[in-house]
């Protein structure tokens, strides 16, 4: 048997962390999604720090940009700087679709950009294909 | 230099016919100031018979306050003998027999007579040029606006009432100033040269069009002004008649409506952003209840997470369609030349899929480069051509874009054979969230020309239509040309 794919799910709505979830969940590929709350806990969990001192490093990362504490950006740049985290790959889930955040996510070494659709289908239908892509398609490190 | 010297009794007949057939009144006078000779013209204008002047002191038509004066004039003009007007830029008056008054111009003449040296007058009546000029000073004096006449050295001939009350000057200061006593330091050593350009090709037009103009008052302050300038032909040469609006008050209600207009920009903007995201929750989260459980609760359930459903859903529309209405605003880009044959391929890209489904079908004249801000009239055509695709009648679409130039700025059309409609219901077409037909019929909330009507708005153009029911719509719209805003 081999051992599941890891996610970290970043996202301060519990809404959405909900949904993403549920769609992972009814997905055949079994995974274990891990969820950070904010930006801090993220990094928190990413540096096995404080209560994720037994986290294990996850094989994709998905990334709201809008949080308080500490935003999807800085989360990005805070990854970058840690050798042991810097190579996983980040998706950047959000539903901001300001040309400005895409840009500066793709500064900041965002993997992908993806706006959340507003239609639960639509929704559904993206997380599945940055599933299919990341976990079938993309060979990950 | 003496005129030459009537000789001889033949000469001198032909003098005299030739002064009275003169359409003016001509007078002769001697050294000594009596009249030697009048013509039939003076006998109209002066009301006596020949007779009655012929050997009489010139004085006589001449009203009583002026005739002190008028000997030690007529010794002058003796003394220095040359064709001139006489009195120059005084008023002169003759006197009637009847001892009215009459505004009169006076041409002098010397004339070298065997009997000596004589002065020929020629006279004219200029009563008729006085009125109009009157007339004209009252319409200025009763105009609505301030306004001031001046000549070609920029000196002011004239001013009303109210341009008194809107600089703060008496008329007796601004009469015989030059302009430049009205004009804002700073803009004073440009100002000449944009006088002599008026002169130099005076037609009526607004001044300093693009430009913000200020006058300066008597007390220093400053005022926004418009200015329309006119030229004014008179006998006395060129004149430039300018009308001055104050624009304080508009220019105030200009930015309180600019930013009144940005606020709600704004509040549009940020209302409809921020409504998106706990909507999305709840359509999310209902339609996530109708997925997993529809069907397995009672029929009731099922109804009630279908309106649910659908209500989150139309209000999810609307809130996007109300986020783009208010993006044409606060997302809009500077007007620059675009291609509007590009866009509309563009358009065409885009819209292939539903125009195929449809059947559709789009021809197009030559398109001209417009100035536009791109994404915008993307949008616009997008909207038209998905309308005329959407109200389709029993035929297969068959839309027709033209554009030609009219009064220097592009018209477009937008023809369709469409279902067409009742012109009595075309201006609620254009309102945000009007519909002609009941919900479901056609799938839509109504902005889609609201937005196509605002933008045209901020591309200072115009959005109407034409329709028949039954036969068609033609959406027309206007563009700035490239050209005119070059030219301007």
């Amino acid at each position: 048997m081999t051992k599941p794919i890891r996610i970290l799910l970043v996202e301060d709505n519990p809404g959405d962390r909900d949904l993403i979830q549920d769609a992972f969940e009814t997905s055949e590929t079994a995974f274990d999604v891990s969820v950070a709350i904010d930006g801090a806990d993220a990094i928190e969990y990413l540096l096995k720090r404080g209560t994720h001192s037994d986290a294990e490093t996850p094989d994709l990362i998905v990334l709201d940009l809008n949080m308080p504490k500490m935003d999807g950006r800085q989360v990005l740049t805070e990854i970058k700087k840690h050798d042991s985290v810097k190579s996983v790959p980040v998706v950047v889930f959000t539903s901001s679709d300001a040309e400005a955040d895409v840009a500066q996510s793709y500064a900041l070494g965002a993997n992908c950009y993806v706006t959340k659709p507003v239609d639960l289908v639509a929704f559904q239908a993206v997380v599945k294909s940055i599933e299919e892509f990341w976990f079938t398609v993309a060979k990950l490190p | 230099m003496n005129s030459p010297t009537p000789d001889g009794t033949q000469a001198e007949n032909s003098f005299r016919l030739i002064v009275e057939a003169a359409p003016n009144a001509m007078i002769m006078v001697n050294h000594a100031r009596r009249i030697t000779l009048v013509n039939h013209g003076t006998e109209v204008l002066f009301g006596y018979d020949r007779e009655e002047l012929v050997g009489e002191l010139i004085e006589t038509l001449i009203p009583q306050r002026f005739r002190h004066d008028h000997p030690s004039q007529v010794d002058g003009f003796f003394h220095e003998p040359r064709s001139r007007a006489m009195g120059a830029g005084r008023e002169l008056f003759g006197r009637r027999k009847n001892g009215t008054e009459v505004p009169i111009e006076i041409g002098l003449n010397p004339i070298e007579m065997p009997t000596g040296l004589h002065t020929l007058a020629s006279i004219i009546d200029i009563t008729e040029r006085k009125r109009a000029e009157e007339r004209f000073r009252l319409v200025v004096e009763a105009a609505p606006s301030a306004m001031l006449m001046v000549d070609r050295n920029r000196r002011i001939t004239l001013v009303n009432r109210r341009m008194e009350d809107l600089f703060g000057y008496l008329r007796e200061e601004l009469i015989g100033q030059p302009l430049e006593l009205l004009v804002p330091e700073r803009f004073q050593a440009r100002h000449p040269a944009h006088v002599e350009g008026f002169f130099v090709d005076p037609r009526a037009r607004a001044m300093g069009v693009g430009r913000e103009l200020f006058g300066r008052r008597k007390d220093g302050t400053e005022v926004p002004i418009e200015i329309g300038l006119n030229p004014i032909e008179t006998q006395d040469g060129l004149f430039t008649l300018a009308a001055i609006i104050d624009i304080t008050a508009r220019r105030r209600v200009e930015d309180e409506l600019r930013r009144s207009n940005h606020d709600l920009e704004q509040f549009a903007y940020i209302a409809s952003h921020d409504l998106q995201e706990p909507l999305r929750m709840v359509a999310s989260f209902t339609e996530l209840l109708q997925q997993r459980y529809g069907g397995k609760l009672d029929e009731k359930a099922d109804k009630y997470i279908f309106y649910a459903v659908d209500g989150a859903r139309r209000m999810q529309r609307l809130v996007a369609d109300l986020l783009a209405y208010s993006r044409v605003g606060s997302e809009g880009k500077p007007l620059v030349p675009v291609d509007s044959a590009a866009v509309l391929a563009r358009v065409l890209d885009v819209l292939a899929e539903p125009m195929q489904a449809a059947g559709a079908t789009v021809d197009h004249g030559l398109l001209p480069t417009v100035l536009a801000d791109e994404g915008q009239l993307q949008q616009l055509f997008q909207n038209l051509l998905g309308n005329a695709i959407k109200f389709r009648g029993e035929r297969d679409p068959h839309v027709v874009v033209e554009a030609r130039l009219e009064n220097g700025r592009w018209l477009f059309s937008v023809k369709d054979n469409g279902i067409g409609m009742e012109m009595q219901y075309v201006e609620r077409i254009f309102q945000m969230f009007q519909r002609l037909h009941e919900r479901g019929k056609y799938e839509g909330s109504g902005i889609g020309l609201s937005i196509a009507k605002r933008i045209l708005e901020r591309h200072g153009g115009k959005i109407w239509v034409e329709s028949s029911l039954g036969v068609g719509t033609t959406f027309l719209f206007t563009l700035e040309a490239v050209a005119s805003r070059n030219a301007a």
